[in-house]
């Protein structure tokens, strides 16, 4: 099932963009493209909703709510589902377009693996999931060499007898770039959340490095194209604060329109007392039953 | 340092981890590459070479002693009295003597890429085709004499003939070089990837070879012109592995299942017909008996060679590779059964069968 309807599909779809520009290399980067711009609306209300969502925390109803129920963090959950019902957003719709991208980009990388067959049974599998008006004897086995790479194992440019991973330093760049542009800037005086954003500034680059490091040039390729993809999608919504990214820059993302209004709710600050009461404190029966020594039979 | 914050460190961790396990170690699929010599039998399959005794199956060792993840070996190894040669997906070219517990006598180790097929050797030249579009020929005492690249990676096992080593290459061509240097004498054009590797008839003096291009061929060792080409008139398939030389007959098979001779002196058809399924295995000869057919979905078959299915068994698993003919035995590899090797006696009895202990 998954292979009919996303693998062997996207593998053909990369199988015919290799036949058109007779490299595999460009048609990894071709494809890559492309699966991005037709997931670009998912990742546009993927942006839209996580912009939301950081509005909605700089509203000061929103902070004094933080405020107010610090010490009851299950009054605090129930107030701000009642704020994000009041103001119809919702802190998941931000996961929900990453999660439909993510058998997508899963079938993408297993497509491209799957064209790279470098052993006679990968290329019998490779033969029968492509489709009949696909000659397999045009495009088979795929010319695995694009630039100074062999797309089947993983890259390493020879300078002067030193094998220098070329691709996965630019999987590492493009990494940092591409989660500094996706993680908003943390507000000051929240150190947890700004370490939490720097572990993952960190982290992120690392581990796909290693991987890139360990991996065919052929998904190394990929992942750079994704990242900078990702970036120039940010880019062209206006997200992008370039100045996080590169210091000597002083322009900061447009203000533009913001994407959701937040209207002038009422305080309930005379209101709410009563129910941390309620919720807080015990009733008088609840406190005398505790009170109540215990008769023994 | 909060709890969220170790917690997130922790899963990102984790994830990266999980991701790199995957990541480590070749990620090629491929099948077990089986060898046998006097009196000993070699099978190569992922982390192992193994020796097995021929008569119960059992392991006599494994090299290496202790797996290592990146060392995987899927090239069946090339006996030579007490030594054997073997490449692996770690990129090395390996002499290992055998004569008792397995000691690496040197290691090559200028490649770029997998070893797939097995090597060859006349005298002291060793020839090992490579994935990084290498062939090498590499001397007895590890020194490289040549290396001879050229646009696809090469997978097969090289042909040696006299000055000549010949050699099919994926880029639908069969490459006949110069065995003192290494120079490209000529190539031959097929219509698709060579994936077999070529086969010599002395009577004929020719090479015989089949492609991915629903093409099989005669090619002249001296002029390396195609004397004759077969397609069985459109409705060749494509041809994954070796012929068998019987006579005056060259019989092969395709992928769809058919079963060809053709006189190897002007390529008519002998008689053709269709074993029943589909086969990417070679044909075995077993000399005065017949001939082995193996089929992907694990039946094993002796014709005659009047095309008299004498007995037919079945195994678990899938077969990829075509089946090896000791002087009392037919060892048959196969991939996703309940054994990674399969042995039957001429009369098709199961002798043993060999599944690597963990």
């Amino acid at each position: 099932m998954w292979d009919t309807l996303i693998v062997q599909p996207f593998t053909n779809v990369l199988l015919m963009i290799t036949m058109l520009v007779k490299n595999f290399g460009v048609a990894i980067i071709l494809f890559t493209i492309l699966i991005k711009l037709i997931t670009f609306p998912l990742t546009a209300k993927q942006i839209k909703s996580s912009q939301a969502m950081q509005e909605l925390q700089k509203n000061p109803r929103y902070l004094k709510m933080q405020e107010k129920y610090k010490d009851n963090k299950e009054k605090l959950a129930e107030e701000q589902m009642k704020l994000y019902k009041e103001l119809g957003v919702s802190p998941f719709s931000s996961c929900l377009p990453t999660l439909l991208q993510f058998p997508i980009i899963l079938g993408l990388y297993q497509s491209i693996m799957r064209a790279m067959a470098s052993t006679p049974l990968e290329l019998i599998k490779l033969e029968r999931i492509i489709y009949p008006f696909i000659d397999p004897n045009k495009i088979l086995p795929i010319q695995n060499r694009f630039l100074w790479m062999d797309l089947g194992q993983p890259e390493r440019l020879m300078i002067a007898g030193i094998g220098i991973p070329v691709l996965t330093i630019l999987v590492v760049l493009s990494t940092i770039v591409q989660t500094r542009v996706m993680t908003p800037p943390t507000e000051a005086g929240n150190e947890q959340a700004a370490a939490m954003t720097n572990s993952m500034n960190m982290t992120m680059p690392i581990m796909m490095g290693f991987l890139a490091y360990q991996f065919s040039a052929g998904l190394a390729l990929y992942f750079v194209v994704s990242n900078l993809t990702t970036v120039a999608q940010y880019a062209a919504m206006g997200k992008t604060d370039w100045s996080r990214i590169f210091p000597w820059v002083k322009s900061k993302p447009k203000p533009g329109k913001p994407t959701i209004v937040l209207p002038d709710l009422p305080d309930e600050e005379e209101e709410e007392p009563v129910i941390v009461e309620k919720v807080t404190k015990p009733s008088a029966r609840a406190s005398a039953k505790k009170q109540r020594p215990k008769m023994k039979k | 340092m909060s709890k969220k914050y170790l917690r997130t460190l922790l899963i990102v961790l984790l994830a990266g981890l999980l991701l790199a396990g995957c990541a480590m170690g070749p990620r090629a699929e491929s099948t077990p590459g089986i060898s046998a010599g006097e009196n000993q039998i070699f099978v190569s399959y992922l982390n192992y070479v193994y020796k097995l005794d021929p008569a119960t199956g059992k392991e006599a060792w494994r090299y290496p002693e202790k797996s290592n993840i990146k060392q995987v070996f899927y090239a069946p190894v090339l006996i030579d009295g007490e030594s054997i040669y073997v490449g692996d997906f770690a990129n090395d070219f390996l002499k290992i003597n055998v004569s008792g517990t397995p000691t690496v006598v040197w290691t090559f180790t200028e490649a770029k890429g997998w070893y797939q097929g097995k090597a060859a050797k006349e005298g002291d030249l060793i020839i090992a085709p490579n994935s990084d579009r290498n062939i090498y020929a590499i001397d007895e005492n590890n020194t490289l004499v040549w290396t001879h690249r050229n646009r696809f990676a090469y997978i097969s096992e090289p042909l040696i003939l006299d000055d000549m080593v010949i050699v099919s290459s994926q880029d639908h061509k069969v490459v006949f070089l110069n065995k003192a240097d290494g120079t490209t004498i000529r190539e031959v054009d097929l219509n698709g990837a060579v994936i077999a590797a070529p086969v010599y008839d002395v009577q004929t003096d020719s090479i015989y070879v089949g492609s991915l291009g629903n093409e099989f061929v005669r090619i002249d060792r001296k002029s390396g012109e195609i004397v004759w080409s077969y397609d069985g008139g459109g409705t060749l398939g494509s041809v994954w592995a070796e012929p068998i030389i019987v006579d005056d007959q060259v019989i092969f098979n395709d992928k769809n299942g058919k079963i060809i001779s053709l006189s190897s002196e002007t390529g008519s058809e002998n008689w053709q017909f269709n074993a029943g399924g589909s086969q990417l295995a070679g044909l075995a000869l077993i000399e005065g008996k017949g001939f082995v057919v193996a089929l992907e979905d694990g039946t094993i078959s002796l014709y005659s060679m009047d095309r008299q299915a004498i007995w037919s068994r079945s195994v678990s698993g899938s077969i990829y590779n075509t089946p090896v003919v000791t002087e009392t035995m037919i060892l048959v590899g196969a991939i996703k059964g309940d054994n990674l090797v399969y042995a039957f006696d001429f009369q098709g009895q199961p002798m043993w069968t060999f599944k690597p202990e963990k």
